[in-house]
């Protein structure tokens, strides 16, 4: 394995440095593609022209009699646009509504390349025709020079476009109404957009294969939505997941030839994207569970250091053990335990013994104005609000958290600096 | 020979029909490309239950497709409405990621698995005469049978629902308002779908099987200004369909799958040259 992987990133092979940067063009240019059609809605059309092309790519094929792209190309472009334009039909002139309109031409489409490929199947002779299977599923061993070139011209047609035209893009699947009545040229930007989408899934079916590569337009734009829905960052993001599965892709066409590339170029960014489901800030899973628990874990912290100055003001204990904690703040044993890591970590605490901890200077300070905060909430309530004194406890344990060093002082003020809470309590300053 | 044209061309007509039955709410509510996949999604259920199971078991094929569908419809619902991806973005990520791990289950395990990609993708509907099952000591297709029983369940099913099902896809508001689950019809017509996939696979292959399921109701729908008349269609249309197509196949030598669809797409292609010169398709837009 190790060994495979130095060969493969050697670079020496002058056949396998076209496929790899053969596939990585691609699965760029398809993603930059891609982020357009996400913010349009359009991801299932590029589902739909990608299978419309199998009969335009059977027909070209049984006319010239061989499997080069310079011929299958042409074809594979009018099926797929006479697809499109079949979609944009049934959806304006029927009852259709667009996913009817997309599912019908895909399937039908497919249906007659399939009829006409079980023909060709029958009409030429075995070996000429054993190669387009690989349009089906792909397979990016066979990638020839000619190939890479007429991809890396497409990927450089697209990026030159994309950056041009991006802030058109932009306004015409954002706006299409005000674009029209500010006399934007919509028409052509919205085909020029479909052209581009075409261009990019047509240079890469040999690779990945007329059923599965509309994921590599469709995944790459999504995830990177997901991290952060930016266009400029969703277009830079969504490359370099393309360029990841492009060269994973490359990498399984190397170790084995005969498998189809397709598969495992739409998995990769399948991988990458239950990362970012986990990982990603603010919308992963993770930073979610954080900012959800923040707060819950700020008032276990805060119940930890008022447990060690209770100890300290009834019993005289300095020395307290993660037992007592648990006993005296009720929390679960878990949370007190990562508690006591964090103030640990913070230097609030000191570990004095095996599972015992005292205040530092700094932890005594917090401790002792958590404590003050909470009996002065419950002399104000009694004092100004005129509510009992055994009905205060409930709200001052909740207001401890929140009270900040400015009504803290404002309090103080307040109350002319009381010594003693309702209960009787010393209120320490 | 005349006995196996009998079975091939009942089998997809009963394949067709319940298809056409089944995708007529589909289209309704808008469901046509979750069906689509759906039809792909089963793939890793279908090879798994083949792996662990060995041979053609239908029945393991049936709860493997059965699970990797809930699971589909569960993830594409998750990421549309968690992780708040466009309901398309998410479809076509969902379906293609568990195609491919099906398709890559095929692929490296083709030794043990008696199910070739081929198969999956154009199915093949000539061999329907030679895998049979005993019943009453007659030999009789598995597909046929199958075929059969999907039909009259389907059948049994609309008779009894049909108010229900009408309800949810027309004015699912109003259904919900009167305490009818709209998405558990929509969970159960998805499960349904996936039960005629399995059947489909080996017939007509993954793909077509959305034609069957979307354009065959959907002609119908264009057709239609009532259930009544979209159910007549279909049954109209799946008639027409197997038997042109089936010919076809014959005349040239073609895949029976993809010479029925070509014929489903000239029908599509007269009915909207007729519908463009003659308004009726205008006249369906109609309320009656």
């Amino acid at each position: 394995m190790i060994e495979l992987l130095a060969e493969f990133f050697s670079f020496n092979d002058a056949y396998l440095n076209y496929t790899i940067f053969g596939l990585i063009f691609l699965s760029i240019a398809a993603a930059l593609i891609g982020c357009f059609t996400y913010v349009r809605r359009e991801s299932l059309i590029s589902d739909a022209a990608s299978h419309a092309m199998l009969p335009g790519i059977v027909i070209a094929f049984l006319f010239s009699q061989q499997k080069s792209i310079v011929f299958i190309l042409p074809g594979a472009i009018i099926s797929s646009s006479l697809a499109l334009y079949a979609i944009d039909y049934l959806t304006y002139h029927t009852k259709l509504k667009k996913d009817g309109a997309i599912a019908v031409v895909l399937s039908l489409f497919f249906g007659i390349g399939i009829f006409l490929f079980s023909l060709a199947d029958r009409v030429t002779p075995a070996t000429s025709i054993a190669g387009l299977d690989s349009f089906l599923f792909g397979n990016a061993a066979a990638m020839l020079p000619e190939d890479f070139y007429i991809i890396t011209l497409t990927a450089l047609f697209i990026l030159l476009v994309v950056i041009l035209l991006k802030t058109n893009w932009i306004a015409i699947s954002f706006d299409p109404l005000y674009c029209q009545s500010i006399g934007m040229p919509y028409k052509r930007l919205t085909f020029l957009l479909k052209l581009a989408l075409i261009l990019a899934i047509v240079v890469g079916i040999q690779a990945v294969g007329v059923i599965l590569i509309a994921a590599l337009i469709i995944s790459p734009a999504a995830i990177a939505h997901f991290i952060k829905p930016r266009m400029s960052f969703m277009l830079i993001t969504s490359s370099i997941i393309g360029a990841f599965a492009g060269i994973g892709g490359a990498f399984i066409s190397f170790v084995s030839p005969k498998m189809p590339t397709g598969p495992w170029i739409v998995l990769i960014p399948i991988f990458i994207a239950s990362f970012a489901f986990l990982l990603a800030v603010p919308n992963g899973y993770f930073y979610r569970l954080w900012t959800a628990n923040k707060r819950q874990f700020q008032v276990v912290k805060d119940h930890v250091l008022k447990a060690f100055y209770a100890y300290h003001e009834k019993e005289f204990i300095t020395n307290v053990s993660r037992v007592q904690l648990v006993k005296q703040t009720g929390d679960e044993s878990w949370m007190i335990k990562l508690a006591i890591w964090s103030l640990k970590s913070q230097s609030f605490i000191e570990k004095s013994g095996t599972d015992c901890y005292q205040l530092t200077e700094k932890g005594k300070t917090l401790s002792k104005s958590i404590v003050r905060r909470h009996r002065l909430w419950e002399t104000y309530l009694v004092q100004c609000l005129r509510i009992k004194h055994d009905h205060v406890h409930d709200d001052a344990e909740y207001m401890e958290h929140l009270i900040d060093d400015q009504i803290e002082n404002k309090l103080i003020q307040l109350l002319n600096r009381p010594s003693h809470d309702p209960h009787g309590s010393l209120i320490p300053y | 020979m005349w006995t196996d044209s009998f079975y091939i061309l009942w089998s997809l007509f009963f394949l067709s029909l319940s298809s056409g039955l089944l995708g007529s709410f589909l289209i309704l509510r808008r469901n046509a490309m979750v069906t689509d996949a759906i039809s792909h999604a089963v793939l890793p259920g279908v090879v798994l239950a083949f792996l662990l199971f060995g041979g053609r078991s239908s029945e393991w094929a049936l709860l493997g497709a059965l699970i990797f569908a809930a699971f589909c419809i569960l993830l594409i619902e998750f990421f549309t409405e968690k992780l708040k991806f466009k309901n398309d973005a998410a479809i076509g990520m969902v379906f293609t990621a568990f195609f491919a791990l099906g398709v890559l289950m095929v692929s490296v395990f083709s030794s043990s698995v008696d199910l070739d990609l081929d198969c999956v993708i154009y199915g093949e509907a000539a061999y329907i005469p030679f895998d049979t099952v005993t019943i009453f000591k007659n030999e009789i297709p598995r597909a046929f049978v199958m075929g059969l029983i999907i039909l009259s369940f389907l059948l049994i099913f609309l008779t009894f629902f049909y108010p229900q099902l009408k309800l949810t896809s027309f004015d699912p508001l109003f259904a919900n308002s009167i305490g009818l689950s709209v998405k558990k019809w929509y969970y159960i017509l998805m499960i349904s779908t996936a039960a005629i996939v399995v059947l489909a696979l080996e017939l007509i292959g993954v793909v077509l099987v959305v034609a069957f399921l979307v354009a065959i109701p959907a002609l119908a729908w264009l057709l239609s200004h009532s259930f009544r008349h979209l159910f007549f269609y279909c049954t109209v249309i799946s008639a027409t369909i197997t038997g042109g197509g089936y010919l076809l196949a014959r005349w040239s030598d073609a895949n029976i799958a993809g010479s029925i669809v070509l014929v489903l797409g000239t029908l599509w292609v007269i009915v909207l040259f007729l519908g463009y010169r003659f308004g009726s398709n205008r006249g369906a837009n109609q309320l009656h």
